[in-house]
């Protein structure tokens, strides 16, 4: 059976990792979805991940936490949803598995993309995934009800976690991971691609007057600037604190 | 004038709803854009048969479609999508408005996809003067805003995000017509096939922090598992919700129901305290209408504190121990409050 778990990365300034090149780490959800679906599947079954951000290193990881194989889309055609089904179509698959929050914006769509391109039934919002038997059930809570439903074959279904703990790398999978295949694949850059939004597009806009108003009221310091001035101590900037949430009536006077 | 309005094209608003009742959120929805879009025909559309109308009032839409019959006995993508893209080929194309979200954010990129459209995703503003429809919508990646006009040809396809304690001014009056589709769909053959539906104990059910008036955000300058449960002690004392932003949510440390920011929900709080959220656009964009904000952060040239009533620049993991302590000893206030 083949597995496809459709990854994304997230920016970040904290974690420091030896893959970590790029200020691009694989998201935490990602991680859960991998180890998920390693517990879950036997180890005949191969896991595949598929990503098509810009740090190939990235892949490295989800093969240490337990894929079997990675395929790194490097597209410059900006059809970013062509070139994922293309590869998802010419590896095959039984099971597509999608994170759901990742990335903002249209990356939240793409299990609903990839799905309607392949024709494929789409499981939303799932929580929990169990096996019983060869048969996958897939846990959701909507509106305050609970369902149950059976995860059938040539689908897609995007995963919400709850929040767990990720088991840590260890050295031995990491260095696995290096004897494992990570694929390259290029797509041209597309000279007929038309920007969608290009003919809608009307200005670029203020941050600041959208955002909301500038309120420009007391800021106070209690740290040392590069001048080594100091407004206040800590403990008056917790009073003061305090004493502003009663002016505005969130503690009691 | 009369030339715009024959050329205008229909707008429909995705109406989400739990077992034949209208959800609360979605009447919120629908009438946010109510007080943004005049247009002539504006439709609601559900994939359920409704019969629980939670205060939707008769006079509020032109049309309300629905399907005779329940599509299927759980959220199914694939149908629902394909119920809508019925209803446009029904009542003629349009703007379908989805509430960004969950099941808005779903049914919208499969909708589209269908369609062969691109999705406007996590729209922030949405208005309608005489040259059409603007919405504006950041950029995902970068602390840039941009306007687009929706075209008024073909269907367009936009998820809203929307306010659900702002204050509801509806005037116009419509008659509202209902509309049941006998819609069956033979060409769906693998639908979902559901096992089990329980209802949730009501004690489990999360409260919205959208509907909070007083809430406490973190930011991962103060966001690790420890730190949040000071700032929840805070929270319980302030009689305020905790919400986070989208770093915390990718590291695993809250969940997502409790996400402000564009990919998250949109927060309408009369107080807010920043503590350790630097106050990137990404995460104001879920911000609207504050009355009172309060910023604690490190880094003095946070632009939080540019929109902050108040601010701290200060360490949290200092500083919020220290207003605990303070809070818990009700002697050290009252001493404080005869000092001043």
């Amino acid at each position: 059976m083949k597995i496809i778990i459709y990854l994304n990365d997230v920016q970040t300034d904290l974690i420091e990792h030896p893959s970590n090149t790029d200020f691009v780490e694989l998201s935490h959800e990602n991680v859960l979805l991998i180890q998920l679906i390693k517990r879950l599947f036997n180890a005949e079954d191969e896991i595949i991940a598929i990503y098509n951000g810009k740090d190939k290193n990235l892949l490295r990881q989800a093969l240490a936490y337990g894929c079997d194989k990675a395929i790194h889309i490097n597209d410059k055609s900006q059809n970013h949803l062509t070139s994922v089904v293309c590869e998802i179509e010419k590896t095959g698959c039984d099971y597509i598995f999608v994170g759901y929050r990742t990335l903002d914006g249209e990356t939240s769509f793409i299990a609903s993309q990839i799905a309607q391109v392949l024709d494929l039934v789409q499981y939303s919002f799932i929580r929990k995934l169990e096996r019983h038997e060869e048969q996958i059930y897939g846990y959701r809570t909507m509106n305050n009800y609970i369902d149950t439903i059976q995860i059938q074959r040539r689908s897609v279904t995007s995963l919400i976690f709850e929040n767990n703990e990720v088991n840590l790398l260890n050295t031995e999978d990491i260095i696995e991971s290096f004897q494992k295949p990570l694929i390259s694949v290029f797509y041209q850059k597309d000279t007929q691609h038309v920007n969608p939004f290009k003919e809608s597009y009307v200005s670029k806009k203020e941050v600041q007057s959208y955002v909301m108003e500038d309120k420009g009221n007391k800021i106070i310091n209690c740290i040392p600037d590069e001048e080594g001035n100091i407004n206040t101590t800590n403990e008056e900037a917790v009073l003061s604190l305090i004493n502003v949430c009663k002016e505005y009536n969130i503690l009691k006077k | 004038m009369e030339n715009r309005f024959m050329n205008e094209k229909t707008v429909y608003i995705y109406i989400d709803s739990t077992r034949g009742t209208i959800n609360e959120d979605a009447v919120c929805f629908v009438r946010f854009v109510q007080n943004r879009i005049k247009r002539k025909k504006i439709y609601g559309v559900t994939t359920e048969p409704i019969s629980q109308w939670n205060g939707l009032k008769k006079d509020e839409l032109d049309k309300v479609i629905m399907p005779e019959y329940f599509l299927s006995n759980t959220y199914d993508t694939k149908l629902y999508a394909q119920f809508l893209s019925y209803i446009t080929m029904k009542y003629g194309e349009g703007i379908f408005i989805f509430p960004s979200g969950n099941i808005g954010d779903d049914l919208a990129a499969r909708l589209a996809a269908m369609k062969e459209v691109i999705p406007l995703s996590d729209v922030a503003h949405l208005t309608e003067n005489a040259n059409g429809i603007y919405v504006t919508r950041p950029d995902n990646h970068d602390n840039e805003v941009f306007e687009y006009k929706i075209k008024e040809n073909g269907i367009s396809v936009i998820s809203l995000k929307y306010i659900l304690n702002e204050k509801q001014d509806y005037k116009a009056k419509r008659s509202i017509s209902i509309e049941k589709i006998n819609y069956q769909n033979e060409d769906v053959k693998e639908k979902i096939i559901l096992i089990k539906k329980e209802k949730i104990n009501e004690t489990k059910i999360r409260e919205k922090i959208e509907k909070s008036n007083r809430l406490l955000g973190c930011g991962r300058g103060f966001g690790t598992r420890n730190e949040l449960k000071q700032v929840k002690e805070l929270a319980g004392k302030l009689d305020a919700q905790l919400c986070v932003t989208r770093p915390l949510v990718d590291m695993g440390v809250a969940p997502k129901e409790i996400q402000v920011g564009l990919s998250g929900k949109t927060v309408s709080p009369e107080f807010y305290l920043a503590i350790g959220v630097s106050g990137s656009m990404q995460h104001l964009a879920g911000l609207k209408n504050i009355q009172y904000i309060l910023a604690i952060n490190i880094d003095r040239n946070a632009p939080i504190f540019d929109y902050a009533n108040f601010g701290i620049v200060g360490d949290a993991h200092i500083l919020i121990p220290m207003i605990n302590n303070i809070l818990n000893s009700k002697k050290k206030i009252e001493a404080n409050d005869s000092v001043k």
